[in-house]
């Protein structure tokens, strides 16, 4: 990794660290994961993960809470050159952990497209969500997210990427406002070979910034294991 | 820019890296100081090897199109591409490299597009010269990343053509699956 990638990388870090820790309404939490993606030599490739959400910083105390464990799959099929389209379904744990959560079953419909440029890869991202639990809510979202090489012009075995990105997030349910919500990401990855990548990184999250504004830091990183 | 290629056999080790340009070879420092040209911007050195073969890249912008400049371990010249637009290319030479895509292929999709100046049997100086006229000159190939689809599936290829747009070589590129992007 080059020196000024990685001051970079220590900058972002610090100034999202320094900012949204001195603010109220705020929290910290990591979500490590483990995706494992199988690519068929037709149009079809599958994804499966599981996640967990701890809960470390709330209310200016630091602490240790697991708040769900979450199953996920998405079936993906190649459309046009660059596109997939993909259906997805999530369960997520709660009452194992918490009483007063209901377990929630999302199903998503997404399409994304992600194409190179030289070095950087570009990637869209539009979903449409249905969560159910205790109150069912619609969800749209849309991600725009870019990964470039730190060291040449392509990611080789055990080379450095950074990852960057955002999304935008409208919520909707019955009897409910609107809520709107901002997410940005950066984070590190590294090529581990055949394909495997793993990554540690930092999500940003303003939720509900039309209504009663909350913001959080997760800890974001993982595994992901290609077939 | 060379991907990662499909290798038939055992797996290679490919890398590619950034170095300084005082890492390449006294060589082809020598012809980089003598032969590039002036208004050059955003100018980078790469090393590559395939696990076999070793090479040295110089890349730069010169009159809005990129050029990219490569040597053998050595230091001796191999060849200049100069990346351009479909545009760019004449149109029976156009013609005759998609008249093959679209016989070959359901679809086909032309991602990047680059002139090849070979340096075998002409002194070096000539093959940049050659490159720098690229607008006007004929180059010895041409060299293209193609994207195709057959029964709806994606494929790509790095394709060579020669000057009047007949296809001579083609290696598939192995695509890295970028699932962790959109999941």
């Amino acid at each position: 990794m080059t020196t000024s990638s990685s001051r970079f990388f220590l900058l972002v870090i610090f100034l999202l660290v320094g900012f949204t820790s001195q603010a109220q309404n705020f929290a910290i939490q990591a979500e490590p994961d483990i995706a494992i993606n199988i690519d068929r030599p037709n149009r079809w490739s599958f994804n499966f993960g599981i996640t967990n959400r701890d809960l470390l910083y709330f209310n200016e105390t630091s602490q240790f809470k697991v708040n769900f464990i979450e199953l996920s799959h998405f079936t993906s099929y190649e459309v046009g050159f660059y596109g997939k389209l993909s259906l997805g379904l999530r369960y997520r744990f709660n009452e194992l952990f918490e009483d007063t959560v209901e377990d929630e079953i999302r199903i998503t419909q997404q399409y994304s497209r992600s194409r190179k440029y030289n070095a950087i890869k570009v990637a869209h991202r539009f979903r449409f969500e249905q969560r159910f639990r205790e109150l069912t809510v619609y969800r749209g979202r849309y991600q725009f997210s870019v990964e470039l090489p730190l060291d040449g012009e392509r990611i080789d075995q055990n080379e450095y990427f950074l990852v960057m990105s955002t999304e935008a997030l409208l919520s909707l349910a019955k009897e409910e406002k609107p809520e709107l919500g901002q997410r940005f990401d950066i984070s590190l990855g590294k090529d581990i070979g055949n394909g495997n990548k793993a990554d540690i990184g930092l999500q940003y999250r303003l939720e509900d910034y039309n209504l009663n504004s909350f913001h959080g830091l997760f800890l974001i990183g993982g595994l992901t294991i290609s077939i | 820019m060379l991907p990662i290629f499909a290798t038939s056999q055992d797996k290679k080790i490919e890398k590619e890296e950034d170095i300084e340009r005082e890492e390449m070879p006294e060589k082809a420092q020598q012809y980089l100081l003598k032969n590039l040209p002036e208004d050059i911007n955003k100018l980078r050195h790469y090393h590559e090897t395939d696990g076999d073969k070793e090479s040295y890249e110089a890349k730069f912008k010169f009159n809005r199109h990129r050029f990219s400049v490569e040597f053998n371990e050595k230091g001796k010249l191999e060849d200049i591409e100069v990346q351009v637009k479909k545009k760019d290319l004449k149109p029976e030479v156009l013609k005759n490299i998609e008249n093959y895509l679209g016989q070959q292929h359901d679809r086909f999709k032309l991602e990047k597009i680059q002139t090849q100046y070979l340096s075998k049997k002409e002194d070096a100086e000539k093959t940049m010269n050659r490159a720098k006229k690229f607008e006007s000159n004929s180059p010895d190939h041409y060299e293209l990343i193609v994207a195709t689809k057959n029964k709806g599936k994606l494929k790509k290829y790095e394709m060579l053509f020669d000057a009047d747009g007949n296809f001579e070589s083609e290696r598939e590129i192995i695509r890295n699956s970028y699932d962790y992007l959109i999941f």
